[in-house]
């Protein structure tokens, strides 16, 4: 019953958009109080941890696959490859196995010590790939939920010479690239963009009209949301289908070099969970206000 | 006055505040989750130590000062409301996790713990609390004894019943008792631990209690099931039951409930759906997989229009949202709100529903259905504006108790009965067995001071106390 049904052939005119999305497995955010630093302070140690797709690649992951379908049709009419970098292990596979269920068309996984990456290495390796594929957009995550470096789309974007529009709120595909809305302290950004281009994009991408490929009919509004959709089980027994392939760095020709090293790590202090009782509201607006300085 | 002396001697008894007396925060303490008429009580006692409620009661006892336990005040019929006055026996204070013994597999509590402090502290060593009333992150494991609280996992787990291997409580007069035992087995002389779960406070005040742990189970996955009508529903249960699958929960949204939440589901919901299922698996995470496809395709087979599936804890929690919410979400609907939780058998959850259908029809009512659709435990809300139509919504709640009579089920899964459901009590027992029932209750608490006016429809006339 879960027979992949062939994709639809989309029309031959429309441009059909290939997109690179990167994706980081992080601690999922919903047991982050089970991340563990080693003894000696030197690495966050993963053992035990479970995994989920960044949120901030869920987010890119999110408009690329509003950028590459009819929505309103259930049909696919771009492509999307997945790229992840990391041990290659059950919880990296998991990872980038929902990524594909939720609809991208292919992964591709560079197999490296967790140890050996920082935001430099990382950036050399999307170049590197985006040479090879030639996708127009490499979309990623504005940065990652454990590093929070923020600065992987920016290299990335330098090492190929491509232009670059960080945290875009909402795009529309227009002739030869995209307009892009940044939401801005000072107020809305509209910029012109030609592809190919980098992409990092902030959660507002989420919202129900943010993204408008021309496929999708205008009108048509996505569920009100903070996450990227969840995949139907036909789609998620497809994605045990779908082309996966696994390479090296040294078939990339990168040595990872990286140039951050990090010295020491530290969990933040426990809380102590202790409980004052007061007596009456006099005296609690005397504590917040006398002793604790909050009102 | 007999109150004043009693208060005195609790204050004696106990760390100086104990005794509170501050009408802003008696407030707090006059009701708990329900609609139930809020009753200020004339003071509340915050105890830390059995040793203190023993005394607290000793006291009570002797002034014949009426009593009503409390620990979280998340109860939802009424069970925390200090119906006759008297004084609130707060054991929120008490909120230690006493211990865990991964050896023995148990962990032992005071009845102030929350219950979602100890799910999160025994999961971490790799263990399992199951039973998950809805409101885990505020309730608290003292309340969650005495109404033998379910909750979704129940389907596959049980209820609180069968994790309580012991406690201590007090009696009405300050004795102290240890009950039960800290093995799995053990039959030696009554079985007053059993009695004790779910009987709401009217027994004895729990002071701690031995609770049975078991693994974890290693891997879960969460299935939101869209269904075109209530008949597919019932086939998708009964087919997958057949199989031979086990969720740990069955969630139902009726056709009303889900088109409430629909735009706070974040989700895709397919068009013509006219019911939701969560179901939640888990088991050996190389088998669940195959476990996940297996039930998938039997909900398809049934009728289902789309099958999500997640299987990160992030992506799970946010299928579990609406449904967490539904109960706030609900109250926002309408002035007021009343939410039935009433029980039939499997077999009869599908006539159960269309007769719903058929009252929520002849009494003009909005009544959105969800609940535990695996062990046919379905929360009947009632929605209404004006006060008018009240006396429509009682004559659908009776009719509805006495549809469920007829269908062999039961008024409350897992609420209780408290004062909410009192007056109906006697339509689902017999005289003779809530006779026999009071009785009990005499033998354990002679003057009638613990959680008066609760479950038994005549027994706030009962209390001839001081208050």
């Amino acid at each position: 019953m879960f027979d992949a049904e062939p994709f639809p052939e989309e029309e031959e005119s429309e441009a059909r958009l290939k997109i690179l999305v990167p994706i980081k497995r992080v601690a999922d955010p919903e047991n982050a109080n089970k991340v563990k630093v080693s003894a000696d302070g030197t690495q966050v140690t993963s053992e035990g941890l479970e995994w989920a797709i960044n949120p901030f690649d869920e987010w890119s992951l999110e408009a690329a696959l509003r950028l590459t379908e009819n929505r309103a049709e259930k049909k696919r009419t771009g492509e999307i490859i997945i790229v992840g970098i990391g041990p290659n292990d059950d919880g990296m596979m998991r990872t980038l196995r929902s990524a594909l269920a939720k609809g991208a068309e292919r992964g591709i996984l560079v197999e490296a010590d967790d140890a050996s990456l920082d935001s430099s290495v990382v950036a050399k390796i999307l170049a590197k790939i985006a040479e090879k594929e030639s996708p127009d957009v490499v979309f990623l995550g504005k940065q990652t939920a454990d590093g929070d470096s923020n600065v992987a789309g920016t290299i990335t974007a330098e090492h190929l010479g491509w232009p670059l529009v960080n945290y875009a709120t909402q795009i529309t595909v227009a002739d030869g690239g995209f307009t892009i809305k940044r939401e801005l302290d000072t107020g809305v950004q509209t910029v012109s963009v030609k592809t190919p281009c980098v992409l990092t994009s902030s959660d507002r991408i989420l919202h129900p009209s943010s993204v408008k490929n021309g496929i999708t009919p205008d009108d048509f509004a996505y569920p009100e949301s903070d996450h990227a959709r969840t995949a139907p089980l036909r789609d998620i027994m497809k994605a045990k289908s779908k082309p996966f392939e696994t390479i090296t760095l040294d078939s990339l020709g990168i040595e990872a070099e990286t140039t951050v090293e990090y010295t020491q790590f530290e969990l933040p202090p426990a809380r102590s969970g202790e409980t004052t009782y007061v007596e009456s509201v006099d005296e609690l607006v005397q504590k917040l206000h006398g002793d604790a300085k909050v009102i | 006055m007999a109150l004043d002396q009693a208060l005195i001697a609790m204050a004696r008894a106990c760390p100086s505040g104990a005794v509170v007396r501050d009408t802003d925060i008696l407030e707090s303490f006059s009701r708990d989750e329900s609609d139930a008429t809020p009753q200020l009580p004339a003071a509340v006692v915050r105890v830390s130590s059995t040793q203190e409620v023993s005394a607290v009661l000793r006291a009570a006892h002797e002034h014949r000062v009426p009593v009503t336990p409390r620990a979280g005040g998340t109860g939802r019929v009424g069970g925390a409301v200090p119906v006759p006055g008297g004084i609130v026996l707060a054991t929120g204070g008490m909120n230690r996790l006493k211990g865990i013994e991964e050896s023995d597999l148990l962990a032992v509590v005071e009845p102030g713990c929350i219950t979602g402090h100890l799910h999160e502290s025994v999961e971490a060593r790799g263990l399992f609390y199951p039973p998950d009333p809805n409101s885990l992150d505020a309730c608290a494991l003292g309340g969650n004894l005495a109404a033998n609280a379910g909750g979704p996992r129940a389907f596959k787990y049980g209820v609180t019943r069968e994790y309580v291997l012991g406690m201590e409580v007090v009696l009405a007069d300050g004795t102290i008792l240890q009950l039960g035992r800290r093995t799995v087995k053990g039959v030696t002389g009554y079985d007053l631990t059993s009695l004790m779960v779910g009987s709401e406070g009217t027994l004895g005040v729990i002071t701690e209690a031995t609770l049975r742990l078991i693994a974890k189970p290693e891997a879960v996955a969460t299935l939101l099931v869209f269904l075109p009508d209530h008949d597919t529903v019932a086939r998708a249960i009964q087919q997958s039951i057949t199989k031979r699958i086990v969720p740990r929960c069955m969630e139902l949204l009726d056709s009303v409930a889900l088109s409430i939440v629909k735009p706070q589901v974040g989700l895709d919901v397919p068009e013509g759906s006219r019911a939701m299922l969560l179901v939640e698996l888990d088991g050996e995470a190389e088998q669940l997989d195959q476990i996940v496809a297996t039930c998938g395709n039997t909900m398809i087979d049934a009728g289902a229009l789309e099958v999500l599936v997640a299987t990160s804890p992030s992506e799970r929690a946010q299928l579990w949202r609406a449904r967490r919410e539904l109960s706030y979400t609900l109250r926002q609907q309408a002035n007021h709100k009343l939410s039935e939780d009433v029980v039939v058998p499997r077999s009869q959850m599908a006539a159960l529903l269309s007769r719903c259908r058929g009252l929520a029809e002849r009494h003009e009512i909005v009544m959105p259905t969800y609940g535990h659709a695996g062990d046919g435990n379905l929360h009947v809300n009632f929605l209404w504006n004006h006060e008018d139509e009240r006396p429509g919504v009682d004559q659908a709640i009776r009719s509805l108790f006495e549809e469920v009579v007829t269908l062999r089920g039961t008024l409350s899964g897992e609420h209780g009965i408290g004062i909410m459901k009192a007056p109906y009590l006697p339509l689902e027992q017999s005289p003779a067995l809530i006779g026999l029932q009071e009785r009990i209750k005499d033998v354990f608490d002679p003057r009638g001071i613990l959680n008066p006016g609760k479950i038994f429809p005549a027994s706030a006339k009962r209390f001839h106390g001081a208050c």
